[in-house]
């Protein structure tokens, strides 16, 4: 076991200077410079230098004068040290920036997490018991509007639904009007009630596949063998599926729950952006237009670290549902 | 080969998309009328306890009809079957893939794939030794007492009938304390570890605690009866147990059924394709083909003096020891489509000795002997026919 963590520690290592590498070229590559924005700007300015003289003074000044392997080698230094550096379009450290817009992004993302998980399970299992019942067939339609609907449309009817002709909910936003004026409690029903239509949102589109997946899984389970065999023993049905074949729908299920981790913190940029969440998300779409390197970097990279520890994750529960796979 | 067959075959086969949902429309509304018969709350007891014809015997098919309506037409898995298991005696039932062998034993269970699979006529009588329940008619509820308990099933794949994520002693116990619930924990797992000692498994204690993945073929094929047996049923269905193992287990496999059937004075249902494991085990022979069966008496009349045609075809495409042939005989063809089968000797198209009076309807049973009966033409008037059955 001790050997298989450090091996996978090892690969995860290698990948990630790799990945870091491509991210890097790709955002010098990106033909939206922030340098050169910047530099458009203050030439257009009366009187001072020409854009060109800006340019190259900007470009000196943000390290953009350097090659793209020493740009990275230089980044890469600082990184190891733990210094990501300043955020150019937010002009604070990136770390800053980042605790600062995250936990939005996490209670949003970990709320629809845990209801997508608590509500697709149990209906694709439904659905699968009953195969081709009116039920499995309501189930099934319903997951492929999930799937199908684009989150921002879906968010857009429910705006105009409930907030707009309803009026049950704000418009956007992560805090009403009158938030300072609130008690403790107040502050903290106001924030819910402004999560309530994105977190719906999220909810619906990804609650689609879990669905189907549970479903498609449910049955296969349920025509092996050993269903068979449970029901030959005389166990009762409620026991033959919560039990016996539960057991063995979760072991593709976890390697999906586990990937999907790194979900949690990645926010939801169209969702986010709609409902005018500040979290990471909505952040790192900004710094990704505007060309901000070292907040771009530290945002991909954390992403990419997220995703080789959810299959790392994947990989130990599947040996803990699974005593096929369990190393000795 | 099989490109040419098709284009032959293809008006039998062919189906439109209208008719087959035409047939799949009329399908839901047969088995949601028998589905909603079966899911009735508190069913009288008087609809499904009956009385034996014999009361020596443990289970009396008579006339099973076990259906399958499937989108392309209804499959006559089982049509119109009729034999006993007496107590204390095995009953070894052969025949051809796809001939109805297992669905009959999956009716007695009711482990036939529903909704799709039905029993729509006839009755299976099982005795319990206090009463006789009609499987046919038994609600779930009740059935889930006699599965494991009374009757008890032994599948033709080991490696796969086992559930992969659960230790063989969780399985076991499962069984044992399901139909014994004053048992303790601590005697429910002696129990198991008795029952895996009875099975000849030397390190009882060890497997008790290992995972099915641990365990060859052989092995698992014991547990599967260790929990078969658990209970002492009165009627073990082993359903083709020795095909997924090698030869050498085989006969292990074979002698351990035919200990453990003595020791606890049960019957066995005995399905194979095999006749080397009929002729070793079986008191009685069942032949059945295409759903029905042709021929019926006991190992010795079956075996000395083969009559169908079709029993006949499987005596001689089995190996036997110091004859010598060029090539081992098969009987030519295959088992007809069960879809719509037309109403004549189902061998008739596949038989050497067919005659004129075949193209009539299906033959009536004809008794050679008091226990020996057989469905062919050939019998009608021949002096060894003891009368015309029914």
């Amino acid at each position: 076991m001790r050997k298989f963590v450090i091996k996978r520690l090892a690969i995860s290592v290698v990948i990630l200077f790799f990945v870091a590498v491509i991210i890097y070229t790709i955002m010098r590559c990106m033909p939206s410079s922030f340098v050169e924005n910047m530099a458009r700007e203050k030439a257009s300015l009366p009187g001072g230098k020409s854009y060109n003289e800006w340019l190259a003074q900007l470009n000196k000044s943000y390290g953009l004068d350097k090659g793209i392997i020493a740009g990275f080698l230089q980044w890469l230094g600082q990184a190891l040290k733990g210094n990501f550096g300043d955020s150019w379009e937010f002009n604070i450290p990136v770390t800053e920036k980042f605790m600062e817009v995250i936990w939005d992004s996490f209670v949003l993302g970990a709320i629809s997490f845990i209801l997508e998980i608590a509500i697709a399970i149990p209906l694709g299992i439904a659905a699968a018991r009953k195969q081709y019942s009116k039920s499995d067939y309501a189930i099934s339609v319903f997951a492929l509007i999930g799937i199908s609907l684009p989150s921002f449309f879906f968010a857009s009817v429910l705006k105009y639904v409930f907030a707009i002709k309803l009026e049950w909910f704000e418009l956007f936003g992560m805090i009403g009007r009158h938030y300072e004026q609130l008690s403790t409690f107040g502050k903290f029903l106001d924030r819910a009630s402004h999560l309530v239509l994105p977190i719906i949102t999220l909810v619906i589109v990804n609650i689609g596949s879990l669905m189907r997946y549970t479903r498609t899984n449910m049955l296969e389970v349920l025509n092996s063998d050993y269903i068979r065999t449970a029901r030959a023993k005389g166990l009762s049905e409620k026991r033959v599926i919560n039990y016996h074949a539960f057991r063995n729908t979760l072991i593709p299920i976890v390697t999906i729950i586990g990937g999907s981790l790194p979900a949690l913190f990645s926010g939801a940029m169209i969702t986010e952006t709609l409902f005018q969440i500040e979290g990471i998300g909505y952040t790192s779409y900004q710094a990704m237009t505007t060309g901000d390197i070292p907040f771009s970097m530290f945002y991909l990279i954390f992403m990419a670290m997220l995703i080789l520890l959810g299959n790392f994750i994947a990989d130990i529960l599947y040996a803990v549902v699974d005593p096929r796979v369990r190393v000795n | 080969m099989a490109l040419i067959k098709k284009k032959k075959a293809k008006d039998a086969n062919y189906i439109s998309a209208k008719e087959s949902r035409k047939i799949s429309n009329e399908n839901r509304k047969i088995t949601n009328e028998i589905e909603k018969q079966r899911n009735r709350k508190n069913v009288p007891r008087e609809e499904y306890i009956t009385e034996m014809k014999d009361p020596n015997n443990v289970v009396e098919f008579d006339d099973l009809h076990t259906y399958f309506f499937t989108d392309i037409g209804t499959v006559k898995a089982v049509d119109g079957v009729s034999f006993n298991i007496p107590q204390g005696t095995t009953v070894g039932v052969v025949g051809e893939s796809g001939c109805g062998k297992s669905v009959t034993s999956l009716s007695l269970m009711q482990l036939v794939q529903r909704p799709q699979g039905q029993i729509v006529k006839g009755s299976i009588r099982l005795n319990t030794g206090k009463e006789v329940y009609d499987i046919a008619k038994t609600p779930s509820s009740e059935m889930q007492k006699l599965r494991g308990n009374t009757v008890s099933m032994i599948f033709q794949e080991p490696m796969t009938s086992l559930n992969p994520v659960f230790r063989i002693g969780v399985q076991l116990d499962e069984v044992i304390a399901l139909h014994n619930k004053k048992m303790s924990k601590e005697d429910v797992k002696n129990r198991s570890i008795e029952m895996l000692e009875l099975v000849g498994i030397a390190n009882s204690k060890g497997v008790y605690k290992m995972y099915p993945h641990e365990l060859s073929g052989g092995m698992r094929q014991r547990i599967m009866i260790a929990m078969g047996l658990a209970c002492n049923p009165r009627l073990i269905i082993a359903d083709e147990p020795t095909t997924a193992l090698d030869v050498t287990i085989q006969a292990q496999i074979l002698e351990l059924l035919r200990n453990l059937k003595d020791k606890i004075n049960s019957s066995i249902m005995l399905i194979t394709h095999d006749l080397g494991v009929i002729a070793e085990m079986a008191d009685y022979v069942v032949v059945m083909y295409a759903g029905r069966i042709v021929e019926r008496g006991t190992a010795k009349e079956i075996f000395d003096n083969p009559s169908h045609p079709y029993t006949i075809g499987l005596m001689n495409s089995k190996p036997v020891v110091g004859k010598k042939v060029d090539r081992l005989y098969s009987i030519p063809g295959k088992v007809p489509n069960p879809i719509d089968m037309p109403n004549y000797c189902y061998f008739r198209d596949r038989c050497e000795k067919s005659v004129e009076e075949c193209a009539g309807a299906y033959p009536h049973e004809i008794y050679l002997s008091a226990t020996h009966a057989v469905s062919c033409y050939l019998f009608n008037d021949k002096k060894g026919a003891v009368g015309n059955g029914r």
